[in-house]
């Protein structure tokens, strides 16, 4: 065997990039394992870079895979008519929008737009997550467009719509809406089942500049809270004519109650002082 | 400055019934002061529990009504 004269701080070198690319915690290499274990650097590098690669490629494909779809569904954003769109089957975990979704002042544009989104999904969807990239407020059709989903602090803008028939119904009783805040103008003239089956509904706000010229109902929101219940009163048209508001007795009851479990509110003196502020509304509670 | 007395006419349901005018319902309402109380009966709860089961049924969800 010939003899190397050599400076052994080469192999000092070639054992601490050894050991500083070894992934098993080599602490001394002799001379004789150095090119088996440099073989193992290089394995295992290759490892790292393939499993790298991998993942870089993996999320490179997601995204890819999440332009394309959101591209085509949202024509580049450039989609102003989302009707049914986020329908049946969509589920919180994959509604992410691209763009933001604004919507067309034309008929239908927003209508169910969101029916039974989000059932079968484990909580409800929070709106406030998502408010910030969804505009409706050039919707002139806002028929079922949040009926029957699993969507709370819903906040809206509908003050262009002419139909909110079934807007917000919970009509296959699931949802659990707890928090409704909504600009509503006297465009409207169809509230129609609106506000069916909101039994969970607690918070229902008419946003300020809020007009109701027609005939309202929401007798099944018996846990509507008293600010609840006076935004729906303040926001009653004041040159209305012939038309009725609907509440329900057992929330007028709770919400005005002048005692804790008293449970009298509608002969509190605050309620009738609140009735006969809008005197040209029938005001009915059932 | 003027002040006026307003009286609304406040009509409360006997036990057991529910006020309609046909098209609205209520144990207890507060008429406008401009509508009229002879437009105002009384119904059995039973029939008013029967008319909101056959409005539910008449307005049950069909995409139909959307287009």
């Amino acid at each position: 065997m010939a003899l190397v004269v050599t400076d052994d701080k080469h192999y000092k070198n070639i054992a601490n990039m050894i050991r500083e690319n070894s992934d098993n915690n080599v602490l001394s290499v002799k001379p004789e394992q150095m090119a088996s274990a440099i073989q193992e650097v290089a394995d295992y590098k290759e490892s790292l870079g393939l499993e790298q690669g991998r993942q870089e490629g993996y999320q490179e494909g997601k995204q890819a895979e999440y332009d394309a779809f959101w591209d085509a569904y949202q024509q580049n954003g450039n989609r102003t008519g989302y009707r049914y769109s986020f329908s049946s089957g969509w589920m919180p975990s994959i509604f992410n929008p691209k763009y933001k979704i604004t919507l067309a002042n034309s008929a239908y544009s927003g209508t169910g737009m969101f029916f039974l989104f989000g059932t079968g999904a484990g909580e409800t969807f929070d709106w406030r997550t998502v408010a910030d990239m969804i505009d409706v407020s050039g919707c002139t059709d806002a028929s079922s467009m949040f009926n029957s989903a699993k969507i709370n602090y819903i906040d809206v803008d509908l003050s262009n719509a002419t139909n909110l028939f079934k807007c917000f119904t919970s009509e296959w009783q699931i949802t659990g809406c707890t928090h409704i805040s909504v600009k509503v103008s006297e465009k409207c003239i169809n509230y129609n089942s609106t506000f069916d089956y909101c039994s969970e509904l607690t918070h229902l706000f008419f946003k300020e500049g809020s007009v109701i010229a027609a005939n309202m109902s929401v007798p099944s929101a018996t846990k509507l809270v008293k600010e609840s219940i006076e935004s729906i009163i303040y926001a009653l048209w004041d040159s209305a004519s012939g038309k009725t508001l609907t509440l329900s007795l057992t929330a007028v009851k709770k919400a005005f109650e002048t005692s804790p479990g008293a449970n009298d509110g509608n002969i509190s003196e605050e309620w009738l002082s609140l009735v006969a502020s809008k005197s040209n509304w029938t005001i009915s509670l059932v | 400055m003027t002040t006026e007395t307003i009286t609304r006419i406040k009509l409360t349901a006997s036990e057991g019934m529910v006020l309609t005018d046909g098209e609205h319902y209520g144990k207890e309402v507060f008429l406008a002061v401009d509508a009229d109380k002879s437009s105002w009966h009384e119904i059995t709860e039973a029939e008013y529990e029967a008319k909101m089961t056959e409005k539910e049924r008449a307005g049950a969800f069909n995409e139909a009504d959307s287009i």
